[in-house]
This record gives C-alpha cells, sequence and structure tokens, in this order.
C-alpha cells in the first residue's frame, strides 16, 4: 500500500484593474477585449480573469 | 493545458535548498533564485526537457518583469506576484512562467526556465493592469 508523500502544486491567479475606471467600466472592458470574468473583488476593485490550480509531482511513500 | 516544474527548475529548488554543486546545469548560486516572471503567447506546451522559453518552438510576443516583491512565504506556499502595466504585454497570453535570474537576463532563449502554466487565454489589453500570482506549494502528507 502506498499514500502520496509530497504533493507540488501550481496555482495561477489573474486579475485586471484599473483604478481610473468604475468596477461596471472594468467589467466590460474585460469583456470586450474577450475574457472571462471569473469572479469580481468590489473591495479590491479588480476582476479575477484567469485561474489554474494543478499538481505537478506527487511522489508516494509506503505505509 | 498544463503546469510543471521544468528539470532545470527542479534541479534550481534542490541546489539552493541544499547549496549543492554539480558538474553540469544549476548549481548553487545566491543570486540566481526565482525572481522574474515572464507571459508569452506561444501555444507550445511546457515540456520537462525545456531550458528557456523557446526551447520547444519560437515565441513571438514576450514579457518579462521583476516579482513585484520578494516573495512571502505562507506555510508551504511560495506566491510569485507580477504586475503587467497597462502600456505592456498587450497580446493574448498563453503562458506564464518563472525564471531563476533578472529581468535583464530573462530572454526568450536564456536557460533560466524554473516552471510554468501553459494552454492560457488571457488576452491584455491597454485598457487594464493585470496583476498575476504563482503559486508553488509543497505538500507533504
Amino acid at each position: 500500500m502506498v499514500k502520496a508523500g509530497l504533493k507540488m502544486e501550481i496555482e495561477m491567479v489573474a486579475w485586471a484593474s484599473n483604478p481610473d475606471l468604475t468596477l461596471e467600466e472594468l467589467e466590460q472592458k474585460v469583456r470586450d477585449s474577450g475574457n472571462e470574468v471569473l469572479e469580481i473583488d468590489k473591495e479590491g476593485n479588480r476582476i479575477k480573469i484567469g485561474y489554474v490550480r494543478q499538481p505537478v509531482l506527487t511522489m508516494e511513500r509506503p505505509v | 493545458m498544463a503546469s510543471i516544474i521544468v528539470n532545470n527548475g527542479l534541479q534550481r529548488i534542490g541546489t539552493q535548498a541544499s547549496q549543492s554543486t554539480s558538474g553540469a546545469g544549476p548549481t548553487y548560486n545566491a543570486a540566481r533564485h526565482i525572481q522574474t516572471m515572464s507571459v508569452d503567447d506561444s501555444t507550445v506546451a511546457f515540456a520537462a526537457g525545456d531550458t528557456a522559453l523557446n526551447t520547444g518552438g519560437a515565441v513571438t510576443n514576450e514579457y518579462d518583469a521583476a516579482l513585484t516583491s520578494a516573495p512571502v512565504r505562507s506555510g508551504q506556499t511560495h506566491p510569485h506576484i507580477m504586475t503587467i502595466p497597462t502600456g505592456s504585454g498587450n497580446f493574448t497570453i498563453r503562458r506564464i512562467a518563472l525564471h531563476d535570474d533578472t529581468a535583464a537576463n530573462v530572454l526568450v532563449g536564456s536557460t533560466t526556465l524554473v516552471a510554468g502554466v501553459d494552454g492560457q487565454t488571457l488576452t491584455k489589453t491597454s485598457d487594464f493592469t493585470m496583476t498575476i500570482t504563482l503559486n508553488l506549494l509543497y505538500t507533504s502528507v
């Protein structure tokens, strides 16, 4: 029997922002450029347009 | 779409942690830590043997910059953050990568590639700034 011993992952998060635009204006610009709106962060005045989380390495060890 | 730490990147991470020397390839060097992030428009997937952005094929558009600040570790998570200003990187971003040299030394053909994410479609325009975080997470279970 084996059990995962070490897992390495990469997580990527991409945000669009522009302090000169309202969030609504920014959302329109983001959509007009063909990006997908994944999340709107009203407090941070930014829009998430990219997200990936994937394992890149899993090492197993006997138990 | 895939995420990968290339062989050279694994060697970099290991040699920095253990201060290893070797007859060839990355060896411990205090100056050669992950400090630059790049974006480019190549549709070629990263492979384990890649040492540079153009190992798998020519890269048309590329933008790189120093990390916005030194990574601040939280637990086993190491965050790397870059900011692309409105006037830069305005193309369809397909790949994001980490490099183990200064931004001045990172070119599409430089042997600096550590890790990357490919297969993305992020359209950067001059209408906004883009901030990208690439976390490396190490979990022992």
